[in-house]
């Protein structure tokens, strides 16, 4: 290698914001490392860990800070005092960033006037700003769209825009902020896959931070971070294989990585022997099984048939909170924009049970949630709460609302009052309870979400995003209803947030009986903390049923273009690849057991 | 909620439709400045002519165009009204006599003018402006129709800027504010019944999460805005510059000459000769 000097270097980088304190806590302490030209990194943490400010200091648009050390870009200290405004124009220039709401980026009403407004910025002319529209158009697949207005495309054709708005600009570098945060797993998909081609094939240099470990392990490099400092930093193999320190810092393996790295534990264990290669991504995974299964003997007992579906469908039974009979909806009715959302569905919820719901954007299961509460009114058909027609009096829908608590989609934006524990008591307040016992349901719904007790008299408004994700589920928790129905519950929170809202919401269901359904797009999240499925696809109830029976049917779900849990798809693969395995499991643990029952390996858990 | 149009833009294709948006803000000031030059019945009559021959190459259906009428409708029977009461006319016997009150022929026809005047402003400038052009096309008209006024240091790029990106959020801060309002009912607020100072009680809880949304918007949106260069109006280039082509001028050459020519004439003419009813 030749003498050549890194694209970006951080030289002990300590980033504090400025605030009434006399020396506040840093929030990056003593950071050092350089990027190479054409590198693709992911930087990974948790909420918090420093990682978006770290971002924001390389292309100097947080003024609220004071940073000491430096950060070199191509030669320029970017820290220094006497930076002219060319400079920083120039850095800005060839250092592009992608924030994580795809809302807030977007600056005209049209696509392609928006996708110009870096380069009208930078004072270039027609024929050629034409020219480089057209072209970052085309680099991210929205060529046709180049005359919509933003706001109605989905949240990663917004996000491809904001892309092709930077790659107009002819970045040398681009930084993702948490850019597919806010995506559901079709626009992640499609974030993402345009991120690594902007690499691989354009050679920009990327720079992608996120707590989605399956985009880290798409990197060349992950670097880590934890409370403002860097704890690993190499391959995303190398990084894998500290997995101690990842779940110290808030994160967690890959699920086929981790069950990889598991195997090949007991294997060394027991039999000296080890799973080779690398497993980042489930091709390695499936590559490094079964080359070991052709080198060692096999437990060749297959199971019965395992492509026939196991676990219990759904069936209609009386011990049912909430049903819907032949519920259709239409959204804009009598427009052009006219979007049959539901379409003749009949299902019911089970008493006292988790049951998830998932699909598509636009599958129809928002709709779904919203007419539980009655906030949507079915065109056709009835819904059913404990047997009675929730609309049978319009006037009292008020009531169904309170015995059938809605947690919407980011719900964090619907706080509004001065405290924590008033916004809490709103509902509550609004069921016209007296004074003592809302006081003891906020202690109660406080405690359900694990927040700390100390917050409950400071400003909602002084929160960090999961703290305020959690008071807003309390507010609905403390109102005590019959069914808690929560939209997107975990969306945007790092692995350790996730767990714990979804260890919150089960603990409450245990507790107190209360049914829950929870709105998902993660299959991952369903297998884990649901009992019962329903799988919603073109306005319809595509299936139902326990989880053993819906993840069995993992062929039908992946024809409607659903993602299947990770380890479902593994399975399968080996499934498919020869060995035999049963491929409808779905928990790293049962895969464990079946992969070493396979292996003729003791699987006792200690 | 997601499918809000902006303003009234009524898409089609016609004339009016294709023609440069600087040209059709010059031509509805002619159309307004006709309006108002209007004195007697004949000049109202060709005002009101050319209002509906602007409706038919408009090609927009008239049914849409009664709508952005019907806003205005109390304020043109108010001011009729006003006309045939209070209109006194030394000159001529009343119509009619009643008590106090007196009605003069001229009063009828001064409430008529009204009326044709009125409509024949709102027209006008519906069919120049908000039907057939957008609203970002309109902004873009303005920020150039005012850029002399940049030489007398007044902020014009800023100011369309603003618009623009009031534009563009409007659609996304209405979608917001319908989700808020869900989701402050599924905590058992209640909008829609009680007194009318319960009802803006209960929009409390929408609008301070609004506000605080359409904030945090902003900052996020100036700092994206400062990451893509943005450095206020210097040296920036158009993707889509404005061109008067020649039917631009054409068409205004003829608005000037049909309009405020005509009208003049005949009321020159009417005054001369003196037609009935002048205002």
């Amino acid at each position: 290698m030749t003498d050549k000097t890194p694209f970006l270097e951080i030289k002990g980088l300590t980033v504090r914001y400025l605030e009434d304190e006399a020396l506040p806590l840093p929030v990056l302490k003593n950071i050092s490392f350089s990027v190479n030209e054409g590198e693709y990194v992911a930087i990974l943490g948790h909420n918090g860990s420093g990682k978006s400010t770290l971002a924001k200091m390389i292309n100097l648009v947080d003024d609220n800070v004071s940073a000491e050390g430096s950060i070199i870009v191509d030669g320029v200290d970017v820290l220094s005092p006497d930076l002219t405004d060319e400079q920083l124009l120039d850095l800005r220039r060839s250092v592009g960033m992608v924030f994580q709401n795809p809302d807030n980026q977007l600056v005209a009403t049209v696509v392609e006037e928006d996708v110009a407004f870096g380069p009208e910025n930078l004072g270039i002319p027609n024929p050629e700003l034409m020219e480089r529209v057209d072209r970052a158009l085309a680099t991210v697949g929205m060529t046709e769209y180049a005359h919509h207005e933003p706001h109605r495309l989905s949240g990663g054709q917004k996000q491809r825009v904001a892309i092709a708005g930077i790659i107009a600009m002819m970045p040398r570098c681009m930084i993702f902020d948490e850019a597919t945060a806010m995506l559901d797993p079709v626009g992640r998909r499609e974030v993402v896959d345009t991120i690594e081609m902007l690499n691989r094939e354009k050679g920009i240099t990327v720079l992608t931070i996120t707590h989605y470990m399956d985009e880290a392990a798409r990197a060349d490099r992950v670097i880590v971070l934890d409370d403002g400092q860097i704890i690993l930093d190499g391959k995303p193999e190398e990084v894998f294989a500290h997995e101690r320190e990842l779940r110290m810092a808030g994160l967690e393996l890959p699920q086929c990585t981790d069950l990889c790295r598991r195997l090949s534990k007991r294997l060394k264990e027991q039999k000296g022997i080890e799973l080779s290669g690398k497993f980042n991504n489930i091709d390695q995974c499936v590559e490094a099984i079964v080359e070991l299964a052709r080198n060692v003997e096999l437990d060749d007992d297959k199971r019965a048939d395992t492509d026939a579906p196991v676990g219990k469908g759904y069936e209609a039974s009386d011990d049912e909170i909430l049903r819907l009979e032949n519920v259709s909806y239409t959204y804009s009715k009598g427009t052009p924009y006219e979007i049959r959302a539901l379409d003749d569905v009949s299902i019911g919820i089970k008493r006292g049970g988790v049951t998830g719901i998932i699909g598509h954007t636009g599958s129809g299961k928002s709709t779904f949630v919203q007419l539980l509460n009655g906030l949507n009114r079915p065109e056709d058909g009835k819904v059913l709460l404990s047997g009675k027609d929730i609309w049978q009096n319009p006037k009292e829908i008020g009531k169904v609302r309170f015995a059938v608590g809605l947690v919407m989609q980011y719900p964090e934006y619907q706080l509004f009052e001065e405290t924590v524990a008033a916004d809490i008591a709103f509902g509550p307040k609004n069921m016209k309870l007296d004074e003592n016992e809302i006081s003891l349901r906020v202690a109660e719904a406080v405690e359900f979400v694990g927040l700390d007790r100390e917050l409950l008299g400071k400003s909602p408004f002084d929160l960090s995003g999961g703290q305020k994700r959690r008071v807003a589920i309390a507010g609905i928790m403390a109102m005590r209803p019959d069914v808690l129905v929560l939209d997107e519950p975990a969306a945007g929170l790092d692995p350790r947030g996730r767990h714990e809202i979804f260890n919150g919401i089960r603990e409450y269901n245990r507790k107190t009986g209360c049914s829950v359904i929870i709105v998902s797009h993660s299959m991952e999240d369903m297998a884990e903390y649901c009992d019962d499925v329903i799988v919603m696809a073109h306005s319809k109830v595509l299936m139902a049923g326990d989880r053993d029976h819906i993840f069995s049917r993992a062929a039908e779900l992946e024809s409607v273009g659903l993602d299947i849990p990770r380890i479902t798809k593994l399975m399968g693969r080996l499934c498919d690849g020869g060995l035999p395995v049963d491929r409808g499991l779905y928990t790293v643990d049962s895969a464990e057991e079946e992969l070493s029952r396979l292996f003729k390996l003791n699987c006792d858990r200690s | 909620m997601k499918n809000i149009g902006l303003g009234q833009y009524y898409p089609a294709r016609s004339v009016i439709h294709g023609l440069d948006p600087r040209a059709k803000v010059i031509c509805a000031i002619i159309y307004i400045v006709a309006a108002f030059l209007c004195s007697n019945f004949f000049s109202f009559v060709l005002l009101a002519v050319s209002a509906l021959v602007l409706i038919l190459i408009s090609r927009i259906p008239v049914s849409v165009v009664l709508r952005s009428v019907r806003a205005l409708l109390f304020i043109m029977i108010f001011t009729a009204v006003l006309n045939v009461f209070w209109t006194k006319d030394a000159t001529a016997e009343p119509l009619l006599s009643f008590w106090i009150i007196k009605i003069y022929t001229k009063g009828l026809f001064n409430a008529l003018f009204i009326i044709i005047r009125i409509l024949a402003m709102v027209i006008g400038s519906s069919l120049f402006l908000t039907y057939t052009t957008t609203p970002i096309a309109l902004t873009d008209a303005i920020e150039s129709l005012l850029s002399p006024l940049k030489k007398i240091k007044v902020p014009v790029h800023e100011f369309a800027m603003m618009m623009t990106i009031a534009l563009r959020f409007i659609p996304t801060i209405v979608d917001e504010a319908d989700k808020i309002m869900s989701a402050q009912k599924a905590r058992g607020s209640d909008f829609s019944t009680g007194s009318i100072v319960d009802r803006v009680k209960a929009l409390v809880p929408v609008i301070i999460p609004l506000f605080a949304s359409s904030f945090r918007r902003a900052g996020e949106l100036a700092t994206a805005m400062e990451c893509r260069c943005y450095h206020g109006g210097e040296g920036r280039t158009r993707l889509k510059q404005l061109r008067f082509s020649a039917g631009d001028f054409i068409f205004m050459f003829l608005m000037l000459a049909l309009m405020i020519g005509s009208v003049v004439t005949v009321n020159i003419l009417g005054a001369k000769f003196g037609w009935i009813y002048s205002m």
